[in-house]
């Protein structure tokens, strides 16, 4: 029985390890990359953060998070808004 | 007495046709007519106006003063202590222009005295040697320069909340430096410094405040309406005075198209006071992504009612990647104009 809690807690652990969560977030006023680098290293600065892409032509940016971390979707507002920018939409989707 | 032409009034002044219609253009001169060609009339006294400008030229009076002179001139309540102060300020600005040519003639006698004047090789050169030292000197200021360097209408004066953004201008308004600070989404501060040449040439240095006060965010575009209000010193021949400004800025942008609108107040108590407009419109050759190098061409129209020449237009190149942005143009005035901007 312990055999099979201590498997079992280590496969919970690698589980969270590998989880990782991508997040979309459509945004309004995306036009210039100039201004938008502040997306960049707004997000880059959250330790949550694994990877962040800001894609003009999809006005999309694309968040990956570091495994077992995630951000809230008022997190993600917050900071799109300080950026200067308008949160359209969020979704998700898990690696 | 007749009625002179353009021509007939140059020949009499030994002005050009072309300043002739400069100065009208600038209200220091008015026809008085036109003959049945089309041509302006002037009536036979204005000889003597142009005579009057060109003498208060000759003395360093710009064309803004002249015009207050002549205005003055033609008042009934004009007195002489009116005339008095504005002679009695150009006094001082020949006297500090005489104190600066004896501290040239100063330096320049010294350094000779400290040349052999011999076959010493030129790398000894004692006079190349205080040249060398001076261009150090002013290359470590600009380097503290750009140390303090607040955007204005070259970027969005507001960028992300905790981003510092530095920029430098170099036109044909001067040569300004500018840090600023975004606290909130709305709000910015900074330390503005400009070296002017709006009508006179004087530098000003103060903190500047920048207040987003509307802004649209739209699918395929942004527009912002800013303001910036700063307040300092402002220095001009060895005289310092308080000065204050103010200004606000419209920007509109898409993917291809930029147009912006900015209108400059400036008050330095009796240095100066100024009005400044400025529009741009550029459009994008090609679509650029965030990670691609964007190139903007753009065109610059510059207003000042205070300078010599009034209406400016720069044609510029503009080219950003990712932190970095730098302009260059060539006003039609034929000052070369070279900006950047650099986010921390």
């Amino acid at each position: 029985m312990r055999k099979f809690l201590l498997t079992m807690t280590a496969l919970f652990t690698l589980a969270s390890a590998a989880y990782a969560e991508t997040i979309k977030a459509s945004v309004n006023g995306l036009v210039c990359s100039f201004c938008a680098t502040g997306i960049t290293k707004t997000f880059k600065a959250q330790a949550a953060v694994d990877q962040i892409k800001v894609d003009l032509d999809s006005k999309l940016v694309t968040i990956n998070t570091k495994s077992g971390q995630t951000m809230d979707d008022a997190t993600i507002t917050k900071l799109l808004t300080n950026s200067g920018y308008t949160v359209t939409g969020i979704t998700r989707g898990n690696e | 007495m007749k009625q002179l032409t353009i021509g007939k009034l140059a020949e009499l002044t030994g002005v050009t046709a072309d300043t002739l219609r400069y100065y009208e253009k600038m209200k220091l001169l008015k026809a008085e007519g036109r003959t049945s060609s089309g041509y302006r009339l002037y009536s036979p006294n204005t000889a003597n106006v142009v005579r009057f400008i060109r003498g208060a030229k000759s003395l360093n009076f710009t064309l803004e003063e002249i015009r207050k002179l002549l205005a003055l001139n033609t008042s009934d309540q004009t007195t002489c202590i009116d005339i008095l102060k504005h002679t009695e300020g150009k006094i001082a600005e020949a006297e500090i222009k005489i104190k600066e040519l004896k501290e040239i003639k100063r330096v320049l006698t010294d350094l000779v005295q400290r040349c052999p004047g011999d076959d010493t090789p030129v790398k000894a050169c004692p006079i190349m040697d205080h040249i060398h030292k001076a261009k150090t000197v002013f290359a470590l200021l600009l380097i503290a320069g750009m140390a303090l360097a607040a955007p204005k209408a070259e970027a969005k004066p507001i960028s992300y909340v905790g981003g510092i953004m530095a920029m430098q201008e170099n036109d044909e308004t001067g040569h300004t430096l500018s840090l600023d600070y975004t606290l909130t989404p709305d709000y910015a501060v900074g330390l503005y410094a400009k070296q002017e040449e709006n009508g006179k040439k004087f530098d000003t240095i103060g903190p500047q405040f920048n207040t987003l006060i509307k802004r649209w965010n739209m699918p395929d575009g942004q527009a912002n309406i800013f303001n910036m209000i700063g307040a300092g010193d402002s220095h001009y021949h060895g005289d310092d005075d308080f000065s204050a400004w103010s200004s606000f800025l419209a920007d509109y942008e898409s993917r291809r198209i930029f147009a912006s609108a900015e209108a400059r107040f400036m008050y330095a108590d009796h240095i100066e006071t100024s009005e400044w407009q400025r529009a741009r419109i550029g459009f994008a050759p090609y679509l650029a992504n965030y990670d691609d190098l964007n190139t903007w061409f753009m065109v610059q129209f510059d207003h000042h009612p205070a300078k010599d020449q009034t209406d400016v237009v720069t044609p510029l190149v503009r080219f950003f990647y990712q932190t970095a942005l730098v302009e260059a143009g060539y006003s039609s005035n034929h000052h070369l104009m070279l900006n950047w901007v650099y986010q921390f």
